[in-house]
């Protein structure tokens, strides 16, 4: 017996313990599907177009960035130009969006928060070549618990955080071929194989406030490969790359870039502004699959708003953009479809600005401004509890993340989701205790 | 205990909990671990959802199974005393019934399939003829 089909779109409801508006998944799946594959074509497009279309150029750029050390902060534009960087992006993502498709993974919330998570990190640390020994590590680990690789696949694209590894061991370490390539390989096989279960387990951690979980996961296997490094006296060169200025060029491609989103999602998000109240209710905690639980529609365009919103706080703050910076608002774009919204991303950006206005920082230095668009992992803290303790994780953030980087000395390219869910997981606990005293009080 | 069996049980927390939040007061789970399928109902004998909560559960409950969010996230489910993650349940199983009335009150029926073991490959023969892998005495 089956249910009857149900209206897919109900009014949302703010109360926290109501289900609220729900869209039609099997029925987006193929929008999502298309998504998922046209945004790297449009990457790869416009790397080309960067180069003008000169592939030898191109290729050239691609082999510096394949073989430059990759630990944060290596903006690839800053090393090997405009157009390499994008077609390496467009190349890396729309690898991870096949492999998903190839898999018959549901495309839904969290494929659209990896391809461009991906997209995004392949502008400052993953790259064509990096990014495969992690992957085949989690297919080793699912070949090794006999289950299906398709059930660790998100694992396996978010890991390729650790992609840095591969390349340091590759050609930092002064091996000679093909026996660098063979202990790269080693070493991004070894760091996926031990992935799925600590992300499983520290997913408990932090109770599903913070969203980059394979960011923490990441942040401690690179803690102990680095100490192991650190240990036998080898130093981790690389890093302190950092583009300047782009303004003019990229602002108004991200402006077509994120507008096209919005009108995508407009012209296929019948009963649009349901979907979106029922977006803008929700604490945004994992998991919040928003295409699935609102529709496409609404989800395009909320991933649309939110990169706006990112990209008007970078030139508001002053800050450069390039491949970290580029990179952030790809991400939070993509995890708009997966739990961040304008309600629960704002109060934690403001802490990150308010902590670097007030310290010694200033918001449009490199660690600030990362810090406020990766922050933004820590969006269900101010969905669930409210915009002050959003801004109080925003920053906690900040001080945290600019120190947390020499545990793993930039071998994990999602510093911001290790700082993310150590705030997460200390702030949690006492949010609750608050929470329920006052829901005791409130009986 | 396999992890099927404690998959399913955590569904099962997470539908009485979604029935005690919304008001219901008289829950009944009850499970039936199958070879080939398991399935976990869920009844509140004497509490209607009405119309609206109704078709917001069932919205929820429709989309299709995700292993690669389930086996991942899953941990998450079951697990929470302040929010429901009914959603995130609903990617790890398939939903066969789902009715509220006044009269015969709120019945929810999941079902999981069962993962059937691969059938063991035929072993490959040695360059001598021998089967690999095994040893060829008695």
């Amino acid at each position: 017996m089956h249910p009857e089909q149900a209206p897919a779109i109900i009014k949302a409801v703010r109360t926290p313990f109501r289900f609220r508006a729900v869209g039609s998944l099997p029925e987006d799946s193929p929008l999502v599907g298309r998504v998922l594959v046209v945004y790297p074509l449009v990457f790869l497009v416009f790397g080309l177009a960067l180069a003008r279309f000169d592939l030898a150029a191109v290729a050239r750029g691609l082999a510096t960035l394949v073989r430059e050390p990759d630990v944060l902060i290596n903006d690839y534009l800053a090393k090997a130009g405009l157009g390499a960087p994008f077609v390496n992006a467009g190349l890396c993502s729309l690898a991870a969006a096949l492999i998903l498709l190839a898999l018959r993974v549901v495309p839904s919330g969290p494929a659209l928060a990896v391809v461009f998570t991906v997209a995004g990190f392949s502008l400052f640390g993953k790259n064509i070549y990096n990014i495969w020994p992690v992957i085949a590590g989690v297919w080793l680990h699912a070949q090794a618990v006999r289950r299906p690789f398709s059930e660790f696949v998100i694992v396996a694209l978010f890991g390729t955080a650790l992609a840095p590894l591969v390349s340091e061991v590759s050609f930092g370490f002064g091996l000679a071929a093909p026996w660098n390539y063979v202990a790269g390989a080693a070493a991004g096989i070894a760091a996926g194989f031990f992935l799925p279960p600590l992300a499983t387990h520290l997913l408990q951690l932090h109770q599903g406030y913070n969203l980059y979980n394979v960011g923490l996961t990441a942040g401690f296997i690179g803690t102990v490969v680095m100490s192991v490094f650190r240990a036998a006296g080898i130093e981790i060169p690389g890093g302190g790359a950092w583009a300047k200025g782009n303004g003019g060029v990229f602002i108004p491609v991200l402006v077509v870039f994120f507008s096209s989103l919005i009108a995508l999602g407009a012209i296929y998000g019948p009963r649009l502004g349901d979907g979106l109240r029922g977006i803008i209710a929700s604490t945004g905690r994992l998991v919040s699959d928003f295409p699935r639980s609102f529709g496409i529609g609404p989800a395009l365009v909320n991933m649309g708003v939110v990169g706006f919103l990112g990209l008007s706080y970078v030139v508001i703050v002053g800050g450069d953009l390039n491949g970290p910076t580029i990179g952030g608002l790809l991400t939070m774009c993509g995890f708009s479809a997966f739990g961040k919204q304008p309600r629960n991303v704002l109060p934690v950006m403001a802490g990150v600005w308010i902590a670097a206005t007030l310290s010694r920082y200033s918001p449009s230095d490199e660690g600030p401004l990362l810090a406020a668009l990766f922050g933004t992992c820590l969006a269900p803290i101010a969905g669930r509890y409210g915009p002050l303790a959003g801004m109080l994780a925003g920053a906690l953030h900040l001080v945290i993340v600019v120190n947390v980087g020499y545990l793993h000395g930039g071998l994990n390219l999602y510093n911001n989701g290790f700082s993310g869910g150590l705030v997460a997981g200390m702030l949690t606990p006492f949010l609750e205790a608050l929470s329920e005293r006052r829901r005791n009080r409130g009986r | 205990m396999d992890a099927e069996t404690v998959q399913l049980m955590r569904v099962g927390e997470e539908l009485l909990k979604y029935l005690y939040l919304e008001g219901a007061r008289e829950v009944r789970l009850s499970f039936d671990f199958g070879e080939e399928r398991s399935s976990c109902l869920a009844e509140a004998p004497h509490f209607n959802l009405g119309p609206e909560r109704l078709a917001a559960l069932r919205a929820t409950l429709k989309g299709p199974r995700q292993p690669e969010l389930s086996e991942y996230y899953g941990a998450l489910v079951g697990k929470r005393v302040d929010a429901s993650e009914l959603a995130l349940a609903s990617t790890m199983v398939e939903t066969e019934l789902i009715v509220s009335d006044p009269e015969r009150g709120t019945r929810i029926l999941v079902s999981r399939a069962r993962p059937q073991p691969q059938a063991e490959k035929p072993r490959r023969r040695g360059l001598f003829g021998r089967k690999k892998g095994g040893s060829s005495g008695p």
